[in-house]
């Protein structure tokens, strides 16, 4: 069972963005959030395929959250809406390109508790080849 | 697997292009049928995931079928089914304590998990009880839903179509 967690994550600090992302990291941390936030996260990993007893190929599926809030992009107040939507570019870039991962869903979410951050979330899935690290669609 | 026997000749071509030609016309009654198999199945495996019971104080969603504008789709709906498919993220306010929100009225569920694993208190909705969380996971019912269902398609459209046209 391979968890590519860290490795999304260190790939996605690599990226360009439009604006200075405060911090990517993985979900849950002790760590006090801050904005432009990207985080990542596995939501499933089965066996799909299992050779000799040992796994070949496993499906996988990864959230990527990322919350902004309002902010200035050069030198225009953007929504955290908008700021959100941009980074999310750059994210599904570096997944399919990267990763070569498909994009399966994309969500705005409402925060009724706090309006002053936006979450959007984007989800990803793929069947990797454990042995190799190639991704197939 | 269905056999069709003709004697060749004209008569055995009029036959084939008559049986072809039901068979062409019978198409989108078994597209239908497929479709609404497909959907009841999605349902039921939706059904299977979805939380029955709160959790951490987010209301049950209900599970249903709907027309869509390009076929049938299997609905998920209610006020905090995002946060259970989603997970909660890093959102809501900053007091963690319970004597706040009856002092104050705070009115968050959910923190930005700046207490770190300690997790917070937040007031259960419907019954106002003190629950303790540290932030929910995304439960992901309809990805599962969806993957159980998707790995069914092959098979379903087969009994479909064994099923309609022998």
């Amino acid at each position: 069972m391979k968890n590519l967690v860290n490795t999304v994550i260190t790939q996605l600090d690599t990226l360009t963005y439009p604006v200075v992302m405060s911090v990517i990291r993985a979900s849950y941390s002790k760590a006090v959030p801050v904005y432009p936030m990207i985080v990542v996260e596995e939501i499933s990993n089965a066996t799909l395929m299992a050779l000799k007893g040992e796994e070949r190929l496993s499906s996988v599926v990864y959230q990527i959250d990322i919350f902004s809030k309002d902010m200035f992009v050069a030198t225009t107040l953007t929504s955290g809406v908008a700021v959100c939507r941009e980074i999310a570019t750059s994210v599904d870039a570096g997944l399919n390109s990267i990763f070569g991962m498909t994009r399966t869903s994309s969500a705005e979410l409402p925060d009724i508790n706090d309006a002053t951050v936006s979450r959007l979330v984007l989800r990803y899935s793929g069947i990797l080849d454990v042995k190799t690290d190639y991704m197939y669609r | 697997m269905k056999e069709l026997t003709v004697v060749l000749g004209e008569e055995g071509i009029r036959t084939l292009k008559s049986y072809f030609s039901a068979l062409q016309d019978s198409l989108p009654t078994v597209a239908d049928a497929v479709e609404s198999a497909i959907a009841e199945y999605g349902e039921q495996a939706l059904r299977e995931f979805a939380p029955t019971n709160d959790i951490d104080g987010n209301e049950v969603g209900s599970v249903s079928i709907e027309q869509g504008r390009d076929g049938l789709r299997v609905v998920y709906s209610g006020s905090d089914v995002a946060y259970i498919e989603f997970g909660t993220g890093y959102i809501g306010q900053n007091n963690p304590y319970p004597d706040e929100i009856v002092l104050n009225g705070a009115n968050w569920v959910y923190d930005v998990n700046e207490h770190g694993v300690n997790g917070w208190v937040y007031r259960r909705k419907g019954t106002g009880e003190l629950a303790h969380s540290r932030g929910m996971k995304p439960e992901a019912p309809v990805l599962k839903a969806f993957k159980k269902t998707e790995k069914e398609v092959p098979i379903i459209v087969a009994k479909v179509i064994h099923e309609k046209l022998g």
